[in-house]
């Protein structure tokens, strides 16, 4: 083969951009490795969603490198492919680092064309009948944006416009094309050398969360307190035996800038009109006909856009008066036009009521969905389900230390964070957390007909109550021994909570507790209001009400609650009680 | 027919026994400078030798920014006058090819599906209109309209048809022979920003920030060996439009600076040269350390801002700040340009933790800093509006407690700022003295000790 032959040393030749003088040493071997995970700065509690991680790591790794004398170049490969190239630290090499450089040119079809651009390329035709392989050199004048232009000895030709089977083959892989966008830097060294050298960086999908589970025991009163820390990784990267740590609290994180997005990848070959020429119907784009009119709704029912997911103007409209008119016939009936502003909260606060049930029900339904259609796999395991409180073997509970305002809890063990993986490890246990059952009712939400009061566990996150330690948003959910067996009673997305700190878990509505608030009295300054709550248990509850206006006295020890003051009273067992208040009306219009 | 002259050094190339080594490290950039402006703009000086002949000539520069602003192009040079700049932008394609090619003679070979031979004719192309039509010999027939293998040959590739979009310069000049030039244009593409590294040391009340220029190329096009200028500031600003960095609470100076360092200045802009020659290429993105600094004095603070004269009911964290000076005495001694300051604090066994980032502005050097990193776990402020009373037709009293709450084993003082006060409200009554920092802020600082609270309560007397 006389082509083969002259070929060879364009086979041997590797092209390269990069300064003759660099050499070129590529680290893909990782020694020690630590990873910090921190939470999806946007979400303040609940449970993460581990299909996608919203979160990010810092991840600093040990690297072996042996530098030769000069300038060289380190390539480094096995880090995450979330790597934030501008976070990236470099430490411990004789002489620094004189530049750091991510690079996103891809060995790709389009690529090699790109690179190989006024260059020469070896061109193979194979006869489909006799299989007979025929090759010559070409230059590429032209590519690889609408098609590769190639010339040689005979002229001027387009590749793969003769519909003969033929194909490129190039010399080499020009320094400059990496596999994936890849993290290098520039150093010197005055002889070779060894370096142990120390590579940080931050990197995009990672998350993690506190997943408590609350135990109550038999008699009410105490719970076993229980968390999961829960890891998720997202990417395509292992971290085999890592150092792992993770950060409660919420440090500020500015959106990224995004680096230099990678020149096209794909070999769009186009010709001239060929095969399709004249026998066979051709391909026209034809426009989708437009609705007649202007109301913009319609258009987004062409194509794949759900009816109704774009609003116009006289929709809104139609729509605004639809729950005007709900609003209003949900709200007191009887008209007092002259108290209107109180009315008017009150029935505007029935539709806030609604939004807070929902989102209440939320944390629910979005594990219903996690679960079955929404995730593509892994799918993220249910929250963990026990009925007993679980042992922890010696030593394998995370560990809480300080770190400037923030909480780092730290494996005590070291673990593989594989690639799309969630990892659990234990980090509190707490056998005996007090707590009290409350059922509260928001005046806010209520009217004369009866309505069920919300049941809350309040619990303060001090020592004397059986916690005082820090804890880490996340999700909570709650068992309670019944008389079969032990069942899940209640799901609550829990915020970072400092020691002292009061919290109260939404336990969804009692039917056994209902209440009504009906105005009594009314004069141009004070409005006089009766709130009557009635218990259906064979057990006296107390009961909140909570009061979200100024009141006109405010009785001694009044505390402000989550939503407005607090009227505690007791309910007796299979009783009721009423409370009174007035509301001050300043408003003198 | 200059073009063709190096279509034949092409051809002379490829043929067998003058065989060359590909040299993929040369293109026809000369000597480079590219000065990069933060605005996502860039000057790109090339220092080019040309060979002209005399009188008129039409030269091409190739491998200039494929985002070129042709309009900005100037070539100057001993001896040489412009006649006309062209920018052409017509890209040889397939069928680019094939249309200017009507008219025209070309080679089909076809080659038999059965048995491989292959025939060559000479063909005229009569029109390229959805199908190629062609005149070979008498007869007229369309492009492979039977679906079998043809290849096409070309002769040539036609004018101005182009791999790339090429600038083209038709210059006059006085003498032939080598002539120095120096070609330079503006383009978009290439920009810059900072990035700072801070590791604070809180035992030593010390911080160490290393700072980084972290520039894009996007333009399509390597920049190779370039002598690199980085110029702080936006060239298209000014007229003191709004800002988001600018104000508010999210402001990183506290005070800007009076102090004039030794670094380089044109107008307004500060320079940051790169020390050396580097080699920007496309899609990268490259830094280079400009700042280095280490053991400047830093302190922690707390601020929590109440923006208008309500409470929450769920204690808020207050924000953590880091506060040092880029004063020549005891802080950085240098302005820094803007870009993103990520701060990291050692955990118990050693390591460098992130423990939160912010954007800052164009901060001169003496200012002060305050970077706000992140909120606190452990220490949090509770606001309530104890009691709203008319006291007259047109004045309000307000009673607010903001109750400041402290988890850590070690007291704070947080800055706690009341905001949204328009001036005309008066402080009739505060458990703690506060200063009124303008018409619309008071701001007090609130001890707090370890594991403890405080109550810190204030009576406004307002128009509202």
């Amino acid at each position: 083969m006389r082509v083969m032959r002259w070929l060879l040393p364009l086979l041997v030749a590797v092209p390269s951009l990069a300064s003759a003088a660099d050499k070129i040493v590529t680290s893909d071997t990782v020694g020690d490795i630590a990873v910090t995970i921190y939470r999806d700065p946007y979400r303040d509690s609940g449970m993460m969603n581990a299909g996608w991680p919203g979160g990010y790591a810092l991840i600093t790794e040990t690297r072996t490198v042996t530098l030769p004398e000069g300038d060289s170049v380190i390539r480094f490969e096995n880090v995450a492919e979330g790597l934030l190239p501008e976070t990236a630290i470099i430490t411990g090499l004789p002489k620094g680092v004189r530049e750091k450089n991510r690079d996103a040119r891809l060995i790709s079809p389009a690529g090699l064309v790109d690179a190989y651009l006024k260059r020469r390329v070896l061109i193979r035709r194979t006869d489909p009948t006799t299989g007979a392989v025929r090759e010559q050199t070409a230059i590429i004048r032209s590519g690889p944006n609408g098609g590769v232009i190639l010339q040689t000895e005979q002229g001027i030709e387009a590749l793969q416009c003769s519909g003969l089977p033929e194909r490129m083959i190039y010399g080499g892989i020009p320094d400059d094309l990496s596999a994936k966008p890849t993290l290098s830097i520039r150093t010197r060294s005055d002889r070779p050398v060894t370096a142990k050298i120390q590579l940080t960086y931050m990197a995009q999908g990672f998350d993690w969360s506190a997943n408590y589970v609350g135990n109550i025991a038999p008699q009410g009163g105490k719970m076993g307190l229980f968390a999961w820390l829960t890891v998720a990784n997202g990417g395509q990267q292992s971290f085999r035996d890592a150092r792992l740590q993770v950060i409660a609290g919420k440090p500020n994180k500015q959106p990224n800038n995004p680096p230099p997005p990678p020149p096209p990848v794909a070999l769009n070959l186009q010709c001239w009109p060929t095969d399709n020429a004249s026998t066979h119907p051709a391909e026209y784009f034809t426009q989708l006909p437009l609705p007649a009119g202007n109301d913009l709704g319609r258009y987004n029912d062409v194509g794949r856009n759900a009816p109704n997911s774009f609003e116009t103007k006289k929709q809104r409209k139609a729509r605004e008066k639809r729950e005007r008119l709900l609003a209003e016939e949900g709200g007191y009936g009887g008209g007092c036009d002259d108290c209107g502003d109180i009315i008017v909260t009150s029935s505007r606060g029935s539709g806030r009521a609604e939004k807070s049930r929902q989102l209440q029900s939320a944390p629910m339904a979005v594990s219903v969905m996690s679960a079955d259609a929404m995730m593509p796999a892994p799918p993220p395991p249910p929250p963990p389900v026990m009925a007993e409180n679980v042992a922890i073997a010696q030593g394998a509970k995370a560990g809480v230390e300080n770190l400037g305002d923030l909480k780092l809890y730290r494996v005590p063990m070291r673990v593989t964070v594989a690639a799309q993986s969630q990892k659990q490890v234990a980090m509190i246990s707490q056998p005996a957390a007090s707590y009290v059952k409350i059922y509260t009712m928001n005046v806010d939400s209520g009217g004369p007909s009866p309505r069920a009061a919300n049941s809350v566990l309040r619990a303060r996150n001090v020592k004397d109550a059986g916690l005082g330690l820090p804890l880490p948003a996340g999700s909570l959910a709650v068992f309670e021994p019944g008389s079969r067996r032990t069942m899940l009673v209640g799901e609550y997305p829990l915020a970072d909570l400092a020691i002292g700190q009061d919290v109260e878990i939404g336990m969804g509505y009692s039917t056994d507790v209902n209440w009504t608030v009906r105005r009594v009295d009314e004069t141009d300054h004070k409005q006089g209001w009766r709130v009557d709550i009635t218990n259906a248990r064979d057990a006296p509850v107390m009961a909140e009400v909570i009061i979200p206006y100024d009141l006109e006295k405010k009785p001694a020890g009044l505390e402000r609650g989550v939503g407005g003051w607090k009227l505690p009273v007791t309910v007796e067992a299979n009783g009721s009680a009423s409370v009174n208040y007035t509301l001050k009306r300043d408003a003198g219009r | 027919m200059l073009r063709l002259s190096g279509f034949v050094v092409a051809v002379a190339i490829a043929t067998p026994g003058i065989m060359l080594r590909p040299a993929f490290a040369q293109n026809t950039q000369g000597e480079v400078a590219v000065t990069i402006y933060n605005n996502n703009l860039a000057l790109v000086q090339d220092a080019r030798t040309l060979t002209v002949p005399f009188g008129r000539s039409r030269q091409e520069f190739p491998d200039v920014s494929a985002q070129i602003r042709p309009e900005t192009v100037t070539l100057s040079g001993p001896g040489i006058g412009i006649v006309e700049q062209n920018f052409d932008y017509d890209l040889l394609s397939p069928d680019k090819l094939m249309e200017k090619a009507v008219g025209q003679v070309i080679t089909i070979v076809r080659t038999n599906p059965a048995t491989g031979v292959e025939t060559r004719e000479q063909a005229k192309v009569l029109a390229a209109n959805g199908g190629i039509v062609l005149q070979i010999g008498q007869r007229i027939e369309v492009l492979r309209d039977d679906g079998l293998p043809v290849r096409v040959v070309f002769d040539k590739v036609p004018e101005n048809l182009r791999a790339r979009p090429t600038l083209s310069v038709t210059i006059d000049s006085a003498k032939a022979g080598a002539v120095p030039t120096r070609l330079s244009y503006l383009t978009p593409g290439l920009g810059w920003t900072s990035d700072y590294v801070a590791l604070f040391d809180e035992k030593l009340g010390t911080i160490d920030v290393q700072g980084w220029v972290t520039l894009n190329n996007n333009t399509g096009t390597t920049f190779t060996n370039a002598d690199t200028l980085l110029v702080a500031g936006d060239v298209s600003g000014g007229g003191n439009r709004f800002s988001y960095l600018a104000g508010g609470d999210d402001a990183t100076i506290e005070e800007a600076g009076t102090e004039s360092g030794p670094r380089e200045r044109l107008g307004n802009f500060y320079l940051y040269p790169l020390a050396e020659r580097t080699t920007i290429a496309n899609a990268q993105q490259k830094q280079v350390s400009f700042l280095d600094v280490k053991g400047a004095a830093a302190r922690r603070a707390y601020e929590f801002v109440n923006g208008w004269m309500g409470g929450n009911d769920v204690p808020r964290s207050v924000a953590t700040a880091i506060k040092f000076s880029t004063s020549k005495r005891g802080g950085l001694g240098d302005q820094l340009p803007a870009g993103t300051i990520r701060v990291y604090m050692r955990d118990a066994r050693g390591d460098p933790q992130f423990i939160g980032e912010n954007r800052i502005t164009h901060t001169p050097m003496g200012s002060s800093m305050s970077i706000r990193t992140g909120e606190a776990f452990d220490v949090k402020v509770k606001t309530v509006v104890e009691e709203r009373t008319r006291v007259s037709k047109r004045r309000w009293r307000t009673k607010m407690r903001y109750t400041v709450s402290n988890a850590r084993d070690a007291g704070v003082t947080v800055d706690l700022a009341q905001d949204g006060l328009w001036g005309d409200v008066r402080i009739e009554a505060q458990s703690i003295v506060g200063e009124r920092v303008s018409a619309d802020r008071i701001e007090w600082k609130v001890p707090v000790p370890a594991n403890g609270s405080t109550d810190l309560t204030a009576t406004f007397d307002s128009r509202y």
